[in-house]
């Protein structure tokens, strides 16, 4: 049996952080995830927001973790070489929102975030021209910040593996038993090994606590449901534009992706676990808040609705170990999770050393980026399909994506098998045709590179295959 | 009487036919050219269809066919069933005939196009 | 780098005709195709019905592709360029710079003039705001026509089909063929958006049920899809949740409409038609920028790839003349119209004189028994009696050129 000194259950982003500060410490360590890749459940569908920490209040640990996270992000980012788009954030108000406004700007001086200011009407809709009529007022802060929070946390994942860590697909832990001063951790007929285990599964938080014998806490989940328009409504809003927050969360906001579609949302429904159906009443919800800080968007341009869901236990996050053990969780890790996520992990690595984790110098390997030739100049572009001709084939005619670029993918680090995969990774059906023209190129290249026949290509895992088996009549 | 009402094939502005027969002669109305006519009276006695569809190669290829002519619609499942299953063209090109005079209706099916996969 | 006196974006059948109209003008022209051969979606159109008009005869769309790629290739002046996706226009001192993705270079081609010639697109479950879940199993019908006809391959057994589109009902015919069963079309409208000898060959030959006034509402399945719900739908189009039904099905087929493929040309901020969603043009099909021109279903999404062809040729011959100089421009007259009417193509037209000019339109819904009538400073110069208009199909009026004023209105009298 494969023998660890960590073993952390769950590769989303908190999973992911955690996994990447230990393998750059030199700690063996594994990254179990059960589905068939990285980023699968509330890491991929969010807002993407690096939130500047005015939010949480003051003392909690989402206040703690928020700062910290929201600074670690540009240097981080950095050294994953993944983009982050350092635009800001705005809340905005209406004059008789000004008193709230104002407390919130003295709840981010309590947390320690850094160049706020209170922006008024005039400078304010020359920032952003699409703001409703009514909107007066803004905080704004300049350290929020765009990122892809999938990307960031795939990312995360390839620097720990190129820095010798393990990641193990497919790998639904069912049991997990204390033996001596180890745990013995199992999915099915596999299992490893490992000193110390860490909880970050997310939605399934409660079912790993479950199986160590720690506590389950009482858990909403919560869905957020998003539209997605496409990118030729890029300018609609240079950053993040939230309302004020209520006592039910951030509120529905119009932001912007890194690729420049523009996304509004979430709502915030109540809902079972993994539930990510797209309802009526969310979109019209999200289209009646909308025009509350914006000028009404343009619904035809919409190119893709979609869901994710978090999960919330209490006013804070919970990331506790079960007492006289080695086995530590993470609960209710919901907004500001993403931002706060490599500071959590931070934060957990310090505790594992006071419980004698081991760490040691290690050399670190920068993980390789993909090539990306929509930002390349044409001599760049040029020399590269010299070198290698894929790199001059379209196959994904919306987002500019070459064939090359998918095989990259297809070869890097945690070989993605699925289309959503790939699509995470260099945004393949990402587009405004959604993958009407590209799916069939893409089965094809797939299907090559992977040594299996197109029919056993899938969307997101076993189930989902996307063409079927011959005729049938 | 026996009467028929369809829309015409023969083009696109899809003209309300409607048949009649009349003293053993078969009348059509609401047809705008002599084409619909003849659609509506071959409509009326022994409907007829041209047939398109894709041959599978062993090696992936496709080649998309058609009937060079019209087949009668009774026969369609059977016009498909005998093309999916005709021996495999060495080297087929566009023009080819795949099925020669497919069952017997005096029609050949020919390739319209082969697609390399 | 490359040049030229006419650059043609997109070797389908637009471009394939555009590029035999610059031929006949005298100059010089270059396509460039993004697929790995020319004809564009004509390839997997294995249905006849192609040509009609054109070619007096009933072709298959590889076999209308292929009677245009021969003449084509027939042209002295014309040259094509394979996997080259045009990603990048811009504006030079001596006309246009086009760049291309290619396997073997970056291509660059100088031009005087260019003809967008990009085609359409299908539109997405996004854009009719598909409630739900995302699994596997739900396709435009046009990419499950690709897989079908070109890949051989097989989407599914169980099939619902949104939206009656011409492709939508061909689809459903071809999934039949290939031993698929198609449970039914769903079209929100109270009539169906394509052609009636489609219904009839497509939907009654296979006895396809097609359902008016009824939309799918929501699809489920987590990981392949397992079954839609569909309602029929109120007055303002609005689902009758009431009514609502599960019909269990592994596939779902788009045809909920085409959208022209105009995104290259953005950054030029064009006059835009938002009822076409796309660029307006005059009567060289030449947009607000000289020396750009647009035909085909980057235009405006057309029924007939007949009327496609004709309006490259026309595009070309003009684009050809243009960058030789010898395009007469005149006094521009914007075509104005009746509420029956949505649009026109062209919007503008030239007062030079002699020569005809055809003119396109659609109009808002079916109406029977009407008159078409063009008139210009007061008279009636153009008068035709249509027994059935019908919103699927476009009209086009030609008019002499001679008896155009000052102004051309096109109405429409509807007598029933």
């Amino acid at each position: 049996m494969e023998k660890f000194e960590v073993a952390i259950i769950g590769a989303g982003i908190v999973g992911a952080s955690l996994f990447s500060e230990l393998t750059r410490k030199g700690v063996k360590t594994v990254l179990l995830e059960k589905a068939d890749d990285v980023s699968n459940g509330s890491t991929k569908a969010n807002s993407g927001i690096v939130h500047a920490g005015y939010d949480p209040v003051p003392g909690t640990l989402k206040a703690k973790f928020n700062i910290r996270g929201s600074q670690m992000y540009p240097s981080m980012c950095s050294r994953l070489k993944v983009d982050i788009l350092q635009c800001g954030t705005l809340v905005v108000a209406n004059e008789s929102g000004r008193e709230d406004l104002n407390k919130l700007f003295e709840r981010g001086i309590k947390n320690g975030v850094q160049g706020m200011r209170i922006v008024e009407r005039e400078e304010l809709h020359k920032m952003e021209p699409n703001l409703a009529d009514n909107i007066d007022i803004a905080l704004f802060a300049p350290t929020g910040a765009v990122i892809s929070p999938y990307l960031v946390c795939i990312a995360l994942c390839e620097e720990g593996v190129v820095n010798g860590g393990t990641v193990k697909l497919n790998f639904d832990v069912d049991n997990i038993k204390p033996i001596n001063n180890e745990y013995i951790i199992s999915a099915g007929d596999q299992s490893v090994m490992a000193d110390f285990v860490v909880n970050c599964a997310g939605v399934g938080a409660n079912d790993v606590n479950k199986l160590a014998g720690a506590p389950e806490y009482p858990m909403k989940y919560v869905k957020g449901e998003y539209l997605l328009l496409d990118k030729s409504q890029n300018g609609f809003v240079h950053r993040p534009i939230f309302p004020l927050p209520t006592k039910a969360g951030k509120g529905i906001l119009a932001t912007l992706t890194l690729h420049h579609n523009i996304m509004l949302g979430p709502t915030a429904i109540p809902c079972e676990p993994y539930d990510t159906k797209v309802d009526a009443e969310g979109i019209s919800q999200i289209k009646e808040k909308i025009v509350q800080s914006v000028k009404q968007p343009n619904y035809k341009k919409i190119i893709k609705l979609f869901a994710g869901v978090r999960v919330v236990s209490g006013e804070d996050f919970i990331i506790e170990k079960l007492p006289d053990t080695r086995f530590y969780y993470t609960i209710g890790i919901c907004s500001p999770g993403l931002t706060a996520a490599p500071a959590i992990a931070e934060y957990l690595v310090e505790k594992m050393i006071q419980d004698g984790l081991q760490t040691r110098n290690h050399e670190f390997v920068s993980r390789e980026p993909y090539i990306n030739t929509e930002t390349m100049d044409k001599k760049q572009l040029k020399a590269l399909i010299k070198q290698d001709a894929r790199f001059g084939k379209i196959v994904c005619r919306c987002e500019k994506i070459t064939e090359g670029e998918i095989i990259q993918a297809l070869n890097s680090p945690l070989k993605p098998t699925t289309v959503d995969g790939i699509k995470r990774r260099v945004r393949p059906t990402m587009g405004r045709c959604q993958g009407g023209f590209c799916l069939p190129k893409l089965l094809k290249i797939m299907s090559s590179n992977m040594e299996c026949p197109e029919e056993e290509i899938t969307l997101n895992g076993q189930g989902s295959e996307i063409l079927a088996n011959g005729e049938s009549k | 009487m026996k009467k028929l009402e369809t829309i015409c094939i023969r083009c696109p502005i899809g003209c309300h036919l409607v048949v009649t027969e009349q003293n053993g002669e078969v009348v059509v109305t609401g047809n705008r050219c002599p084409r619909g006519a003849e659609y509506g009276k071959q409509e009326f006695t022994r409907p007829m269809r041209t047939v398109t569809t894709i041959y599978k190669m062993s090696n992936g290829d496709t080649l998309s066919v058609r009937t060079k002519g019209d087949i009668e619609k009774s026969k369609y499942w059977d016009v498909i069933k005998t093309i999916k299953s005709a021996p495999e063209p060495k080297n087929p090109q566009f023009g080819d005939v795949l099925v020669h005079n497919i069952l017997d209706s005096g029609v050949d099916v020919i390739i319209t196009a082969v697609n390399k996969n | 780098m490359i040049k030229t006196d006419v650059v043609i974006i997109g070797g389908g059948p637009c471009g394939l005709a555009a590029a035999c109209g610059v031929e006949k003008s005298g100059a010089k022209c270059v396509i460039l195709e993004r697929d790995e051969r020319l004809g564009g979606i004509l390839n997997q159109c294995i249905h006849n019905g192609f040509g009609l008009h054109v070619f007096n005869e009933e072709l298959t769309g590889p076999e209308y592709a292929h009677r245009w790629i021969d003449k084509v290739n027939e042209c002295k002046n014309v040259k094509y360029y394979l996997n080259s996706f045009v990603y990048m226009i811009e504006c030079t001192p001596n006309g246009y710079l086009v760049s291309a993705y290619n396997d073997e270079d970056l291509i660059e081609v100088e031009a005087k003039a260019v003809i967008l010639a990009l085609g359409c697109r299908e539109k997405p479950a996004g854009s009719v705001q598909l409630l739900g879940t995302r699994p596997s199993g739900i396709f435009t019908a046009g990419c499950a026509q690709k897989l079908i006809n070109i890949e051989g391959k097989s989407v599914g057994k169980r099939v619902v089909i949104l939206g009656s589109g011409d492709i939508g009902l061909i689809m459903a015919r071809r999934l039949t063929c290939e031993g698929a069963t198609v449970l039914g079309i769903y079209e929100i409208m109270p009539q169906s958006g394509g052609l009636a000898r489609n219904i009839t060959q497509c939907v009654k030959d296979f006895n396809i049920p097609l359902n008016l006034s009824t939309t799918v509402t929501r699809v489920e399945g987590d990981k392949r899809l397992t079954g839609v719900y569909v309602a029929p739908v109120d007055q303002k189009l609005q689902p009758v949740a009431e009514l609502e039904k599960f019909i269990p099905c592994d596939t779902l087929l788009l045809s909920v409409g085409l959208l022209p493929e105009i995104e290259i040309a953005n950054d030029f901020q064009l006059e835009f038609n938002p009822t076409t969603n796309s660029y307006c043009v005059d009567e060289y099909f030449q947009t607000s920028k000289t020396g750009l021109f647009c035909a085909g279903n980057v235009l405006h999404v057309n029924d007939l790839v007949d009327n496609v062809s004709r309006e490259g040729q026309h595009a070309g011959e003009c684009a050809g003349l243009y960058a030789l100089g010898k395009l007469p421009t005149a006094e521009k007259v914007e075509i104005t119209f009746d509420d029956h009417i949505k649009y026109t193509a062209p919007k503008y037209i030239y007062k030079t004189g002699a020569g005809e000019v055809q003119v396109s339109f659609r109009v808002n819904k079916n109406y029977r028994r009407t008159i078409i009538r063009a008139i210009s400073g007061g008279v009636e110069i153009s008068r035709r009696p249509a027994p059935v208009v019908t919103a699927g199909e476009m009209q086009t009026v030609t008019i002499d050129k001679s008896k155009i004023q000052e102004d051309l209105h096109f109405e429409i009298q509807v007598l029933e």
